[in-house]
């Protein structure tokens, strides 16, 4: 197993990597002025980190992101698409996660092997 | 009902600010008397957001999740919006938060100073925009998606998101460099 952990601000980003399988999880806040500026390096290198595995990018834990983190999220998993692996997308089953859980299904009809599922958030 | 009757009047009654809603066009009931609960001025300062979302959940405790995750989101973009677009160098550079509940409507105002026309005639034709649709989903994606095709280009994404997810009526003012962005909503 390999992890990768990277923290800004509150924002907290984990991939653990087992064989074909890869679980990368956002939690915490993002809220910066520019979270681009921490996000796509961060995005480069877990795609890199990521490829060949079959992902969950797990947004279930995330407790508040505004709304200059949308597009680096949606990257992050259009990167993964263009890689031709399978991506599950986790969102948690609340009031202002459901939005980015709908953009996020939208988005993905564009996309070949992305899924996008709500789930109840962990305690 | 032109835009630029949709006003607010700010009135002194004993010693507390009442601010009376008088619009049209978004189906909002009139003339309800709004009780503020924040009526804060904040320096143009990032970390300041936070102290303000901190503020807006605390204030609306007692009222429903949906709500206050709402007006918190809100309160959030508006001030990161007044911060990133508003003047900092202006004499008048502070940011000027009100949140106000009344018994049908609450009410997020964000008031800063601006000098920049272009980057405030952005701003009304965005809230023209946003209050025009009838469908404020389809609209909030197809922002997210033009955004991803011009990184870089955030494109006041917050305004949809405040329309479509928190379920507020924008409107906005400019007078005398001073720009108004209100949101307001039923409190369901």
């Amino acid at each position: 197993m390999t992890d990768m952990k990277f923290e800004h601000e509150g924002l907290v980003i984990q991939a653990s990597r087992t064989g074909a399988r890869c679980l990368i999880t956002w939690r915490g806040v993002s809220d910066g002025r520019s979270p681009a500026m921490f996000l796509n390096p961060v995005i480069r290198e877990l795609v890199e980190h990521a490829k060949g595995s079959a992902v969950t990018v797990d947004f279930t834990r995330l407790d508040y992101l505004n709304s200059a983190t949308v597009a680096p999220m949606l990257s992050l998993v259009r990167a993964l698409d263009a890689n031709q692996q399978p991506v599950l997308v986790l969102f948690a089953d609340i009031d202002w996660q459901r939005t980015h859980l709908k953009c996020m299904t939208a988005i993905a009809r564009t996309l070949q092997h992305v899924k996008v599922e709500g789930r109840a958030r962990p305690e | 009902m032109a835009r630029s009757e949709q006003v607010v009047w700010v009135e002194g009654l004993s010693g507390s600010l009442v601010f009376r809603l008088r619009c049209g066009g978004n189906g909002m009931p009139s003339e309800e008397p709004l009780q503020p609960l924040i009526d804060v001025t904040i320096q143009p300062v990032w970390q300041l957001v936070r102290s303000i979302r901190q503020s807006v959940d605390d204030a609306l405790e007692g009222h429903s999740s949906a709500l206050r995750v709402a007006a918190v989101m809100t309160a959030s973009e508006l001030v990161e919006n007044a911060i990133k677009y508003g003047d900092a160098a202006a004499s008048q550079a502070a940011v000027r938060f009100v949140l106000g509940v009344g018994s049908r409507l609450l009410r997020i105002q964000v008031v800063n100073a601006s000098t920049n026309r272009a980057s405030v005639d952005e701003l009304l034709a965005r809230v023209d925009e946003i209050e025009r649709s009838a469908d404020k989903e389809a609209l909030y994606l197809q922002r997210v998606t033009q955004g991803l095709s011009r990184p870089g280009d955030s494109g006041n994404l917050g305004l949809y998101r405040i329309a479509f997810e928190g379920g507020f009526a924008l409107d906005c003012s400019y007078e005398e460099g001073t720009v108004t962005v209100s949101a307001t909503r039923e409190i369901r």
